[in-house]
């Protein structure tokens, strides 16, 4: 496989999965450009991977993960606050406060909880595999993830 | 799995999956992978480019390192040295220029200063700045006008009919470094191609590990993927390999500095860096191949001055690719008019720390 072959049919995955890491189209889009960068410089290495498909998901979730210092998470939290001004008038617009506050919660989970939940609610990944590409046990995956999902019930039951 | 987290599941489903329209198109950000990484490329080479002139320095200084053990009666100048302040002086800032050239003995065709750097010793003494110039930057040389800056070494150096003045075309470079940047320096040092093999062969050859198998165009020798012991023509030859590779000119920065890091490692080792014979040895193995000029310092002082500073990780500063034409027509690289200004003034004022703190962007590492 190429690299060109490689970005022609990985790209458009690998921004929806860096979009709901990051809930953000631009901070999603410099995820994507900063693993792309390295995956092209370093391509040899990438391409004797196992799986190189796994490989890049791995480096753009470490990357997500350990970015601490860019100023991009930053923005991911703030923008993320949950606005009290917003009416709560009628049920059409309650439905999109709920999708807006969905959105804030997940931005306010652990970076590692969140990741798992994207790969097992968008990717759809068995759990072995979540634990592949977060480094981690497995039962380390499960109990990440029901931490999460019970943070989330108690804020849905709040709301 | 609770029944009572499915409503979060549920939630948590639709709300990726209504988050996928807001996903980003794949066009542009291809074009911004492919602008990026040709920028990470062009700092590499910037940063391949300094950590070999460091090299050129580091070998540099193994002579004068040498002349310490086999010289010891050069008698200490009376009047007092810039290198050496006297008790409870401040040390003044020192400034060096380091040329790489090409070519072996130069009897077939002219040489030019492929790699060319200012080489900062503040009054501090803190660390070294090594300040890379693009060899084809496009500056005005004393006496003959606009031209690209590797020139500079050619026009000095050129004799018709006779082998080029090596010394000569040292001279001309830094004053044509020295009218671009206003700053003086306390000496010169220049290699070429041929001393480089002489200083490979003169540690007893070195030991490089490759990545790729390359094969060489002008001898039809064969490097084999993995470590391998390289001697002076070999190494040399393996060195100027840069058509018919996969990235070319890239690739043969990145196996110049694997190159580089073997020598050190030899120049390391204590069976040279402790004999001083033996560096006398590699000292006349690179002969007239290499020239040293120093300025109102001697090689000893030298040595003790920058034993110290060299220890701690010196500081590089490159500059982006941004060719024009010149006032020639030709092709030429040009500096950013603002930056380069403050630089060459934060040089000559020994206010490097100051700039490089305001101008992240433009060290190399």
């Amino acid at each position: 496989m190429t690299y060109e072959e490689f970005v022609g049919s990985r790209l458009t995955a690998l921004l929806r999965y860096a979009m709901m890491l990051t809930g953000d189209p631009h901070l999603a889009q410099d995820l994507v450009q900063e693993t792309m960068v390295r995956v092209q410089l370093n391509w040899r290495r990438v391409v004797r991977a196992d799986a190189p498909e796994r490989y890049v998901r791995r480096m753009l979730t470490n990357l997500y993960l350990d970015w601490q210092r860019g100023s991009w998470i930053r923005r991911v939290f703030l923008r993320a606050e949950p606005d009290d001004t917003v009416p709560a008038a009628t049920d059409h617009v309650q439905t999109t406060v709920d999708r807006d506050q969905i959105w804030s919660w997940l931005a306010r989970l652990p970076r590692r909880q969140r990741a798992a939940l994207v790969l097992r609610y968008y990717e759809d990944l068995p759990d072995a595999e979540i634990a592949e590409v977060l480094g981690c046990a497995v039962g380390t995956v499960r109990s990440s993830i029901s931490r999460a999902l019970a943070t989330l019930r108690a804020e849905l039951v709040e709301a | 799995m609770n029944d009572d987290l499915r409503p979060v599941e549920d939630a948590l489903r639709a709300a990726f999956a209504r988050q996928e329209e807001s996903t980003p198109p794949a066009g542009p950000v291809r074009a911004a992978i492919e602008a990026a990484v040709s920028r990470r490329r062009r700092r590499r080479r910037t940063a391949q480019a300094v950590g070999v002139a460091l090299a050129l320095f580091a070998v540099l200084s193994v002579p004068v390192l040498g002349r310490i053990g086999t010289a010891p009666a050069t008698p200490e100048p009376a009047a007092p040295s810039p290198t050496t302040p006297g008790p409870g002086e401040p040390a003044e800032p020192l400034d060096f220029l380091v040329l790489g050239i090409d070519g072996g003995d130069g009897r077939r065709h002219g040489n030019r200063a492929d790699t060319v750097l200012m080489v900062h010793v503040p009054a501090d003494r803190s660390r070294l700045y090594l300040i890379s110039l693009p060899r084809d930057l496009g500056v005005e040389i004393p006496g003959y006008g606009y031209d690209k800056l590797n020139a500079a070494f050619y026009l000095g150096s050129h004799r018709p009919g006779q082998r080029p003045d090596l010394a000569r075309g040292a001279e001309l470079t830094e004053r044509t470094v020295a009218a671009l940047t206003g700053v003086r320096f306390d000496g010169t040092a220049t290699l070429n191609y041929q001393g480089l093999r002489q200083v490979t062969d003169a540690v007893g050859g070195v030991e490089v590990c490759l990545p790729d198998r390359v094969s060489s165009r002008h001898t039809g020798r064969e490097y084999p993927t993995g470590c391998q012991h390289l001697d002076g023509a070999r190494a040399l030859d393996l060195l100027r390999q840069r058509v018919g590779m996969p990235e070319g000119a890239h690739d043969r920065d990145r196996n110049a500095q694997r190159f580089v890091k073997a020598l050190l490692q030899k120049l390391r080792d204590p069976a040279i860096a402790d004999n001083p014979g033996r560096i006398a040895e590699i000292l006349a193995a690179a002969g007239t191949n290499l020239t040293l000029r120093l300025d109102g310092t001697t090689v000893p002082e030298l040595a003790a001055t920058l034993r110290p500073v060299a220890a701690a990780e010196p500081v590089g500063i490159g500059w982006t690719i941004n060719p024009v034409r010149g006032v020639t027509g030709a092709w030429v690289e040009t500096l950013d008019p603002a930056e380069s200004h403050s630089l060459f003034e934060a040089l000559r004022r020994d206010r490097l720390a100051e700039w490089v703190a305001r101008h992240p962007h433009r060290v190399t590492g």
